[in-house]
């Protein structure tokens, strides 16, 4: 169920969602416009860095979703870019 | 002096072949993965828009962000194309646009006579050749301890790189002069930004100081050729002097405004403050560089006898007046040779010094005094994102002489 919630985040809810700029296959996300999580393969370290900072122009999602929320989909694209299974 | 210290990130750059070097007591916290400054064919292949970049010159970090290995940076001045660094914030427009690159229209506002042109009429209104560094404001970010996001760049997001395009002084005469009271340069990339997204959370847009305006050429040739998609063509703002960030790709708005711009990439990205704070429009920007040298050869080992050391040495917006080397961490410098040509104030000086060691473990590193008289840092302290690591301690590199 958490995987479901890391899910919808992605592919949805965050705003702007993960799916707007990423590629990740298992959450059938198929942006461009920033690096692709399938070729990065971050661990869950580097997403959660990710979403407080926004590095480059990468909006910064510390105001946007809640902790736990930034916790699930960390875990989640940790454990499914490359392929991964969730 | 720094405890040496490894960094898993720094285990993950380049991640096949060589074990990382082994840390060596009191040099100063340089024992990074020598693999990363190494000669190890990539792991991660190019991107399709810089397939034509030398594939053993880079580290893929990802297809945004390619760095150049530190060795493979030479003595004349200027980086090759095909091993430049890249630093796209986003993803390239298509090819297309610079297929028919003359075609290219840019808008310009804030000026008397605001309108629109194309490269092809810029051509016409005066040509510029300026050489200068482009540095990504995250170079030397795989330096600092904290773990900031974004790339691990080590020496490999700089070059010295020859410009040709049109003075913006030209172009502002010709459209009237600028409007009153426009205190800022504000440039907006071409970049497409799709839907469901507001575009001020990704869009590139950088405003620099209005002083900028007697040295900003926009730039259609980079190194003898049309600029390449992968480095901004058909047009590129070129802010001599600035980081990266600042010399807008594809650009295709450039306005003199009051106010900075409402992009989040300059309200609160690009702001250096300390570890744990938030970005904001009263820290500084990322604007014009400092002073920072490091050396390219030899960076792993090297045959006893007759050593060249040579490396690269850039002021920012000043010139470089010398460069010192140091092979025992510091301890002790010696004054490097400054090698010809000097492309100006805006380009890298190559320095050599020849050297003898015996064989053994050395530290060698260089630090650069501009003609202003600063002298390049000792250490860099942490910034929140990382950026701009110049620290000669670090800088330094661990050489094995057999």
């Amino acid at each position: 169920e958490e995987m479901d919630v890391a899910r919808q985040l992605i592919t949805s809810d965050a705003g702007p969602a993960c799916a707007v700029c990423h590629q990740l296959a298992a959450a059938e996300a198929t942006g461009t416009l920033g690096p692709s999580l399938d070729q990065l393969k971050p661990d869950a370290q580097t997403v959660r860095a990710a979403l407080l900072e926004g590095p480059g122009v990468m909006p910064e999602y510390g105001d946007k979703l809640t902790m736990e929320q930034m916790e699930l989909i960390s875990a989640y694209v940790a454990a499914v870019a490359g392929g991964g299974q969730p | 002096m720094d405890t040496p210290v490894v960094h898993r990130r720094h285990f993950l750059i380049g991640a096949a072949g060589v074990a990382v070097a082994s840390t060596v007591p009191g040099m100063g916290g340089l024992a990074f993965a020598q693999e990363a400054i190494g000669t190890q064919a990539p792991t991660t292949p190019l991107p399709d828009y810089a397939s034509w970049k030398k594939p053993e010159a880079m580290i893929v970090h990802t297809e945004l962000t390619l760095e150049t290995r530190r060795p493979f940076i030479g003595t004349s001045s200027v980086v090759p194309s095909n091993i430049l660094f890249v630093r796209n914030n986003l993803e390239p427009p298509d090819s297309a646009i610079v297929a028919d690159a003359d075609a290219w229209e840019v808008a310009f506002e804030g000026v008397a006579q605001p309108r629109t042109m194309t490269v092809r009429e810029l051509k016409q209104l005066g040509i510029a050749t300026v050489p200068t560094v482009l540095q990504c404001s995250g170079n030397g970010r795989g330096l600092f301890d904290h773990e900031a996001s974004g790339s691990p760049w080590l020496t490999g997001a700089a070059g010295c790189v020859v410009w040709s395009g049109v003075p913006l002084r030209a172009v502002v005469d010709a459209l009237g002069g600028v409007a009153e009271g426009a205190r800022f340069v504000t440039n907006t990339g071409g970049e497409v930004i799709p839907e469901g997204i507001d575009a001020n959370e990704v869009l590139v847009e950088r405003s620099v100081p209005i002083e900028n305006v007697d040295t900003i050429i926009l730039a259609w040739e980079m190194n003898g050729e049309p600029v390449p998609l992968a480095h901004g063509g058909p047009l590129r703002v070129i802010v001599p002097g600035y980081y990266g960030v600042n010399n807008v790709k594809y650009v295709k708005r450039i306005a003199f405004t009051e106010a900075e711009s409402e992009a989040d990439i300059q309200q609160t990205g690009y702001r250096v403050r300390p570890v744990g704070e938030s970005g904001a429009p009263d820290q500084p920007s990322m604007w014009q560089m400092k002073v920072k040298s490091w050396v390219t050869h030899p960076v792993v080992e090297t045959p006893s006898g007759p050593i060249q050391i040579h490396g690269v040495a850039f002021g920012g917006i000043n010139p470089v007046q010398r460069v010192e080397v140091s092979t025992d961490d510091g301890q002790s410098w010696q004054e490097a040779q400054l090698l010809d040509p000097d492309l100006g104030r805006y380009a890298w000086r190559s320095f050599v010094l020849p050297v003898e060691l015996p064989s053994g473990t050395y530290s060698i590193t260089s630090r650069a005094t501009d003609s202003e008289g600063n002298v390049q840092e000792q250490t860099t302290e942490p910034n929140h994102r990382g950026y701009d690591y110049s620290g000669w301690d670090r800088l330094a590199v661990e050489v094995t002489v057999l």
